[in-house]
């Protein structure tokens, strides 16, 4: 459904994706890991429309993907940003409303209602400034907004940083849920155990580059990635 | 007379608060104070008076046109001076020398076309007064006011319950992410550069049918400046507050120090709330909204 072919990008000097390949099938979770600075957040910005790769191609269904990032929203991907990014002044409501930007009023009303159905607690705080939220319910919020698109592929770029354990299991749950609903799911995460046990396929990138790709479980029982991005030992 | 004092001062406030929300809108979104904002209030007043006098427009018609005339200024100064710098990614220093330069190079324009004299709008509003339980309000003062008000109820209106003005309060908070959710940056940025010079149109042509025309009339964007300082810089309610404030400080100021020394005291109101609040008065009043 998205292919990566090829792809480099670079911020001035400094190379941050080297050559990157990567095939996404439809309705499935693929998952990203890597250390910090291996260009997994630059990856999904490329895709996003975010940063401009230097060489490479991204197609979606078969064609290549719009220039910008609202063509891109408007195609289909929709990005669930590091850190939420939840407009803090806009109320829960309006953060909704900026989620289905692309859509018509009637499609945002509708949509909206979708969205409260899946979570009742963001309907209790609809009119409550995002800011004031926990970190959990902000999650939350990122979430519903970026299915407030209907979209076809959600790139999730770290979701479960900052978040209490019990609610890093919930955003799982709910990122498998998303997927059985038949959106295919981009997941980059440091989480990596959390991650490969809910993907279906993975790659690990190192410096821009990809070392490893294979099933989720597969990489999961690797031992150069269970020493690496599993603290080298499986948990009991 | 007291109360008649803060009326008028009241009003003046009101066209104040125009020109701050103008400013403010851009500043939100952009980060930089634009200054061109003023010249965007003098060029949008000029073509209001071409209009008044070719056809003998009444004030509706030749304030409607003024108000246009400033939207249209801003998305086209926005257009040629701002987006080549964003889009080459320019510090915040360089939008606010830009704009500053703007300002000056179209106040300079005006002086070509109309020579450095006052112009007078032709007699729109009658120079009566409403009296009101013992209190009386000119009529243009009346006019200044209720235009104000509508015009902010209005933006209030569109900024809360339309998708570009809930994107271009989005877009204050973070542009990036606003562009992420599917909004188109450019249109954003040019819509609130739009409805910022309506404003600015608006309050010039006020101005101007208010007093008299003249190229420098643009420099009155700094009291939209002051009252954002006072209210807190980048809060629209906080700037209508400030910029109400100021208006009434300053009709009491001329009838007590002189209109020579006005000026001098507001700004040190501002200077004074820089030291002291930075945050504006804002910091508390939206706070405890939020």
């Amino acid at each position: 459904m998205l292919d990566i072919k090829e792809l480099y990008v670079s911020y001035g000097r400094i190379t941050a994706l080297q050559g990157v390949s990567m095939h996404v099938p439809r309705s499935s979770i693929v998952c990203i890991i890597g250390n910090n600075g291996a260009g997994k957040s630059t990856l999904l910005n490329a895709i996003s429309g975010m940063v401009k790769p230097k060489s490479g191609e991204i197609t979606f269904e078969g064609r290549p993907l719009p220039a910008h990032p609202h063509q891109i929203v408007k195609a289909g991907i929709v990005q669930v940003p590091e850190g939420r990014q939840v407009f803090p002044i806009l109320s829960v409501d309006e953060n909704l409303t900026m989620g289905g930007y692309v859509l018509s009023y009637r499609e945002i009303r509708e949509r909206k209602a979708r969205v409260y159905e899946l979570f009742p607690r963001l309907k209790e705080r609809a009119g409550q400034a995002a800011g004031t939220l926990s970190g959990g319910e902000q999650q939350m919020l990122a979430i519903g907004r970026a299915l407030m698109s209907s979209p076809k592929v959600i790139l999730f770029d770290e979701p479960s940083l900052g978040l209490a354990p019990m609610v890093v299991s919930q955003v799982f749950e709910l990122i498998a849920k998303i997927k059985e609903s038949g959106v295919t799911v981009v997941l980059v995460e440091q989480n990596a155990r959390k991650a490969l046990s809910v993907a279906d396929t993975a790659y690990v990138l190192e410096n821009g580059k990809v070392v490893l790709e294979g099933r989720a479980s597969e990489l999961l029982e690797n031992p150069m990635v269970e020493a690496a991005y599993l603290g080298g030992r499986k948990s009991a | 007379m007291i109360i008649q004092q803060l009326v008028n001062g009241f009003s003046v406030g009101a066209v104040y608060a125009l020109i701050a929300v103008g400013f403010g809108l851009v500043f939100n979104v952009l980060k930089f104070s634009n200054f061109s904002h003023g010249s965007t209030m003098g060029i949008s007043a000029y073509i209001a008076y071409l209009f008044a006098m070719k056809f003998h427009l009444s004030i509706v018609p030749t304030v409607s046109i003024g108000t246009i005339a400033g939207g249209i200024c801003a998305v086209l100064v926005e257009l040629i001076a701002f987006r080549p710098l964003r889009k080459r990614g320019g510090q915040i220093v360089y939008f606010f020398v830009t704009s500053i330069t703007m300002l000056m190079l179209l106040e300079n324009i005006l002086v070509i076309f109309f020579g450095d004299t006052f112009y007078a709008f032709p007699k729109m509003i009658a120079s009566t007064a409403i009296t009101v339980a013992g209190v009386s309000i000119s009529t243009l003062y009346l006019v200044m006011l209720g235009c104000s008000v509508c015009a902010l109820a209005l933006l209030s209106y569109w900024l809360k319950y339309t998708k570009m003005g809930v994107a271009i309060r989005a877009a204050s908070c973070a542009i990036n992410t606003c562009n992420l959710m599917g909004a188109n940056v450019d249109a954003v940025i040019s819509w609130t550069f739009f409805v910022a010079g309506l404003m600015a149109g608006l309050s010039g042509s006020l101005l101007g049918i208010s007093y008299t025309l003249y190229p420098q009339i643009g420099q009155i964007v700094v009291k939209g400046f002051i009252a954002s300082v006072v209210g807190g810089l980048g809060n629209l309610t906080g700037a209508v507050v400030g910029a109400i404030l100021l208006g009434i400080l300053e009709v009491f100021f001329i009838a007590t120090i002189g209109a020579g020394l006005t000026p001098a005291a507001t700004f040190a109101i501002m200077v004074l709330f820089l030291f002291l609040r930075p945050q504006g008065v804002a910091g508390t009043i939206v706070r405890d909204k939020a």
